[in-house]
């Protein structure tokens, strides 16, 4: 029946790039880690900043006058959002470890913007936390691609 | 280690993995026609409690002990969270997830220990 053809394809159209890249759980998770990787190096940034600006120690209230602090709770606050986003259909097991990147993330960002030094034993275990997400996101890359 | 220390640590770990549950309850009451506030909220507020408990627990423990000597418990939220997802939520794992985990575990594990 043409009719219904014409209907269905009115009723729920092919959907647009934009969602079809943000609407996919598996980008929000991404974007999650990103997010929370971010965050982390912000309120590095920003509580380091804070020990050197105040003489007293008042128990990390102090960074909260530090406007990195603020854009790291931004981040935190973006990361949980896309997080809870992808938990709607993704199973929790899966979501966690694909989540273990942030691993991976953090320790190259902090290398490259930060100047922390990482040492020969620790880029294996960085290397052995990206193969292990690797494994857990195969699957998922295959199904993706169908 | 002073029992009481190594309690705090498992508390903590498992707040969090108790707190990712919740959320994940929490989000499966979402996935219907329409959102059940009223299903949806108790849900989600526990797991931010829960969360919060986890998090200033470990807020606590990082201001009396180093961070190398409390970083590779933090290592078994994964395995604690397989477990919880297994009980609470039925989901099933396959021997790949298992190849994933331990290798992720182990990975941070290394990196904990090489500081």
């Amino acid at each position: 029946m043409p009719g219904t053809m014409l209907s269905q394809n009115t009723d729920s159209p092919r959907p647009n790039l934009f969602y079809r890249i943000f609407g996919n759980p598996y980008t929000q998770i991404f974007l999650s880690v990103l997010m929370n990787a971010a965050a982390q190096l912000l309120l590095k940034h920003g509580a380091d900043e804070s020990v050197r600006a105040s003489s007293s120690f008042a128990l990390g209230f102090s960074g909260l006058r530090s406007m990195w602090v603020w854009g790291g709770i931004a981040c935190m606050i973006g990361s949980l959002v896309s997080w809870l986003y992808s938990l709607r259909f993704v199973q929790l097991i899966v979501a966690y470890n694909l989540a273990g990147l942030l691993h991976v993330i953090v320790p190259l960002l902090s290398w490259i913007f930060l100047g922390e030094r990482i040492a020969g034993l620790r880029w294996l275990g960085i290397g052995l936390v990206f193969a292990g997400v690797l494994i857990v996101a195969k699957p998922i890359i295959r199904i993706e691609e169908l | 280690m002073n029992r009481w220390v190594f309690l705090a640590i498992f508390t903590s770990v498992s707040s969090t993995v108790i707190g990712q549950v919740f959320f994940k309850l929490a989000m499966n009451q979402t996935n219907g026609d329409s959102l059940r506030m009223s299903r949806f909220l108790p849900v989600f507020v526990m797991g931010i409690a829960t969360m919060a408990l986890g998090f200033f627990l470990w807020l606590g423990l990082m201001s009396r002990f180093d961070l190398s000597y409390l970083f590779p418990f933090e290592g078994l939220d994964r395995l604690l969270l397989v477990f919880a997802a297994w009980v609470a939520l039925k989901e099933r794992m396959t021997p790949t997830l298992w190849l994933g985990v331990v290798l992720i575990t182990a990975g941070i594990a290394l990196v904990s220990v090489s500081g």
